[in-house]
């Protein structure tokens, strides 16, 4: 096979075989119509693909949703009896008293310097409950 | 191209436009199909594998939208491969009829690229669809890589090699005279 063309550079090659793919055989344009009539009826039957992901992470959500609030539930259970009950306050409604609580504060609750220094007790105000016997 | 092809496809798969996606088919559909014959497929058998290609492509091209095309041609080859193992029967250069449409029957009155074409047919398959993917679909070298699963830097060199070639046999035959 012989030839009087001269030899191209690497560009004009590259324009050249470009070319020479349009000499090739095309397709029956009535054939293609076919298949792209069979490929949209396909798709007014079926939703893309990324549709039905979408739809996956909406499911993802919602359960990651129910789990938190469940959580948040459950938590709340577990701390709601030592938050609702205070420690000086008892189920009965009496309020329990610490014992550094009965130390008087006030002028009135203060002891008698009497019983203090006397070592006597002689409470004239109320009455007597107890009295030792003497024998 | 590759912008554009992507385009549609993004427009297909977010808004479900259908019309989108029957543009980018008829911009691909033809070539494709030139694509399978030139890899040795008869015409019904081309056409075939065309529609199977696009099915199978609708199912999984919204997954990732980064290089359609190449996604389209790779299941194209892939579908081959399988139609020629279930086949058993050779898919190179076995088409005489492409033979003498593609390289034209009279090697004496042929012109420039006439002669390119006959060149382009006593080259290996794989060096045919190297060319074909390059220099017809306009497909970059990466996306080239990712169809054949082959590293780019090996397309590059294979598609160098092959021009080199091409001009190395051009100027052996002209200098037959």
């Amino acid at each position: 096979m012989t030839h009087n063309f001269p030899v191209p550079d690497e560009a004009r090659m590259e324009t050249l075989i470009a070319a020479s793919y349009e000499a090739m055989p095309v397709a029956d344009r009535q054939s293609l119509m076919r298949i792209e009539e069979r490929l949209l009826h396909k798709l007014k039957t079926r939703r893309p693909e990324q549709k039905s992901n979408k739809i996956a992470w909406w499911i993802v959500l919602l359960l990651a949703a129910g789990f938190a609030t469940a959580a948040w539930w459950a938590g709340g259970q577990w701390f709601k009896e030592p938050e609702m009950i205070p420690e000086e306050i008892l189920p009965s409604g009496d309020v329990r008293v610490k014992e550094h609580d009965f130390e008087p504060s006030g002028p009135d609750l203060k002891p008698d310097k009497e019983i203090q220094e006397n070592n006597t007790y002689e409470d004239k105000k109320s009455p007597v409950i107890y009295q030792r016997e003497d024998f | 191209m590759q912008d554009h092809a992507r385009q549609l496809l993004e427009r297909y798969c977010k808004n479900s436009d259908h019309k989108a996606f029957a543009v980018f088919y008829r911009s691909q559909a033809g070539k494709l199909w030139q694509f399978l014959r030139a890899r040795g497929c008869n015409e019904d058998v081309a056409y075939d594998l065309l529609a199977e290609s696009f099915l199978k492509f609708l199912q999984v091209v919204c997954r990732d939208l980064r290089a359609p095309v190449a996604l389209l041609y790779r299941i194209a080859i892939n579908l081959h491969i399988d139609s020629y193992r279930r086949d058993k029967a050779s898919p190179v250069i076995s088409d005489g009829d492409l033979v003498n449409q593609y390289a034209g029957e009279a090697i004496a009155d042929q012109d420039e690229h006439e002669y390119v074409q006959s060149l382009i047919k006593n080259l290996p398959q794989d060096e045919q669809n190297l060319l074909f993917l390059r220099y017809w679909t306009g497909l970059t070298h990466k996306e080239i890589a990712g169809i054949l699963d082959m590293p780019e830097g090996t397309i590059r060199r294979q598609c160098a090699a092959i021009i080199k070639k091409l001009r190395q046999r051009w100027q052996e035959e002209g200098n037959d005279t």
